[in-house]
């Protein structure tokens, strides 16, 4: 085993320090280091999306980043959307359009609609189509996906800002 | 999935990185670590040291002037897809657009791609058909490789071990009329053949025809027999089939359990038609 390197990053508003591996995959630090099983791992083959996560607000595949790269950055993963019992807008309007079935594609479908909407990317049905690329949805057959985000587009006009970063929860301290 | 071990430094310089590559001749640039790291996963790559070479600032450096425009090696596609030289190369940034997804598009570099190599790669079509030339660094100094050169065979690159990539030139001006056309593969999305294709028309003359095909071939291929059947020819008196056909003579082709040779070449030849008629229609 290699020397563990020591590593900080901000995940979901709060700073973290730790020793990890080279080795250490995104996804694996953010479940197994910090217990943020919200990421889930599809397939490990960097095609499916379900690992994607925000770094430094845009959309990769965590699956595919060492932990090592995301040092110093910032981390925002399914966990930090909304506080427990409350929803964020992209949240509500998944719910709303019945955007999800079982579910496990559904943190890094999340992710990424979070980032279409902070681009102000949602009007076009035909752009969030081609944004989807890089999402495996075994359910939905994306339909109801696409009416999701671009209603989280709508909901997110209407809304206040979402809570401070360090008003989240889901890390631990 | 999780690699072997291995060591890990990120590169504050480009000297700092070169270092380490001599170092250890079983080092390896890590950029987006997109090709890399998934062939680590599966343990088809098994490097024993990686060089982070994203943070060194002068691999993000993007200039535009009127002989060149420069892009990094660590310069990523999301990045290079919303910057300016969409002005004077749309030609790059409408290939970088149709690269994989959005995640993948924002860690992905312009230099893994070249480093890469993968004979499917869509910059390796606009890299032949621009003349772009490669800016390497190693302890022996500074050296530029023509695109022409750079390619030797499938994953494999006219760079040496201890060699790593700057950054990309791209003398200038190009063609004024540019694209990038992609067949891409229903499942994987990489080219089955991707084609760029540039020229100019002066008084109903074309000029300046550059047409370069990825993904199709065994190899990414220039079609020069094209160019040479197109070039100075008046545009109302050219069959851009028969240019195409000829092009598309110069790639080689495998077959393999999915596709044959003759399908192949035909995709090569469809997509290069395709880009040439929408390239006149402008
Ligand atoms: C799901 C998926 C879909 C994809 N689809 C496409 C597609 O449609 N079209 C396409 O073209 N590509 C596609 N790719 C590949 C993608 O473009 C990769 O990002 C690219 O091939 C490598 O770039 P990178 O920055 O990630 O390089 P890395 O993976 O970090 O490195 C790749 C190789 O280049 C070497 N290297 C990197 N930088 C340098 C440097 N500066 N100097 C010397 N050597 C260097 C590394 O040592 C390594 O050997 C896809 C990848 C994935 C995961
Ligand atoms: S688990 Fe990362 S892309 Fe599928
Ligand atoms: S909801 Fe089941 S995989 Fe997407």
């Amino acid at each position: 085993m290699e020397a563990r390197l020591s590593i900080q990053i901000t995940v979901n508003g709060k700073t973290v320090s730790d020793h990890v591996e080279p080795r250490t995959l995104l996804a694996h630090y953010l479940r197994d280091g910090l217990g943020l099983t919200g990421t889930h791992i599809g397939c490990d083959t960097s095609q499916c999306g379900a690992c994607t996560v925000l770094l430094d607000g845009e959309p990769v595949k965590s699956c595919t980043v060492l932990a090592v790269q995301a040092d110093g950055t910032q981390v925002m993963t399914v966990e930090g959307l909304a506080a427990p019992g409350t929803a964020h807008p992209v949240q509500q309007a998944f719910q709303e359009m019945h955007g999800l079935q079982c579910g496990f594609c559904t943190p890094g479908v999340l992710m990424l609609s979070t980032w279409l909407v902070q681009q102000h990317q949602t009007s076009d049905l035909r752009h969030i189509r081609e944004s989807l690329d890089g999402i495996i949805c075994r359910c939905t057959g994306y339909e109801n996906i696409v009416k999701a985000i671009a209603r989280a587009g709508e909901l997110a006009v209407d809304e206040p800002a979402a809570p401070a970063a360090s008003q989240r929860e889901g890390v631990p301290s | 999935m999780i690699p072997a071990p291995f060591r890990y430094t990120r590169a504050a310089t480009v000297d700092e990185a070169m270092q380490v590559l001599q170092q250890d001749s079983d080092a390896k640039v890590l950029a987006g670590g997109h090709s890399l790291l998934p062939m680590m996963k599966l343990r088809l790559a098994r490097p024993s040291h990686l060089v982070d070479v994203t943070r060194i600032p002068e691999l993000s450096t993007l200039k535009m002037s009127s002989d060149v425009v420069v892009v990094g090696a660590a310069v990523r596609y999301a990045v290079l897809s919303q910057s300016r030289i969409a002005e004077v190369m749309p030609l790059l940034t409408e290939a970088v657009r149709l690269i994989a997804d959005p995640q993948v598009r924002h860690r992905g570099t312009v230099g893994g791609s070249a480093a890469h190599a993968d004979p499917a790669s869509d910059l390796a079509a606009v890299f032949l058909a621009t003349d772009a030339l490669f800016v390497v660094a190693s302890p022996r100094g500074i050296r530029r490789i023509p695109a022409a050169e750079w390619y030797v065979a499938p994953m494999v690159t006219a760079l040496a071990g201890d060699e790593m990539l700057v950054r990309v030139e791209f003398p200038q001006p190009q063609p004024a009329r540019q694209t990038y056309l992609k067949f891409a593969h229903p499942a994987s999305g990489y080219a089955l053949a991707g084609v760029a294709a540039m020229l100019d028309i002066q008084e109903g003359m074309i000029q300046h025809v550059r047409l370069a095909v990825t993904g199709a071939g065994a190899m990414p291929f220039r079609a020069r027999s094209a160019e040479q059947l197109l070039a100075g020819r008046p545009l109302a008196a050219v069959r851009f089939e028969e240019a195409a056909d000829a092009g598309a003579k110069d790639g080689e082709y495998l077959s393999d359990a999915q596709y044959s040779e003759e399908y192949r070449r035909n995709l090569a030849c469809v997509m290069m038609r395709r880009a040439l008629e929408k390239l006149a229609a402008e």
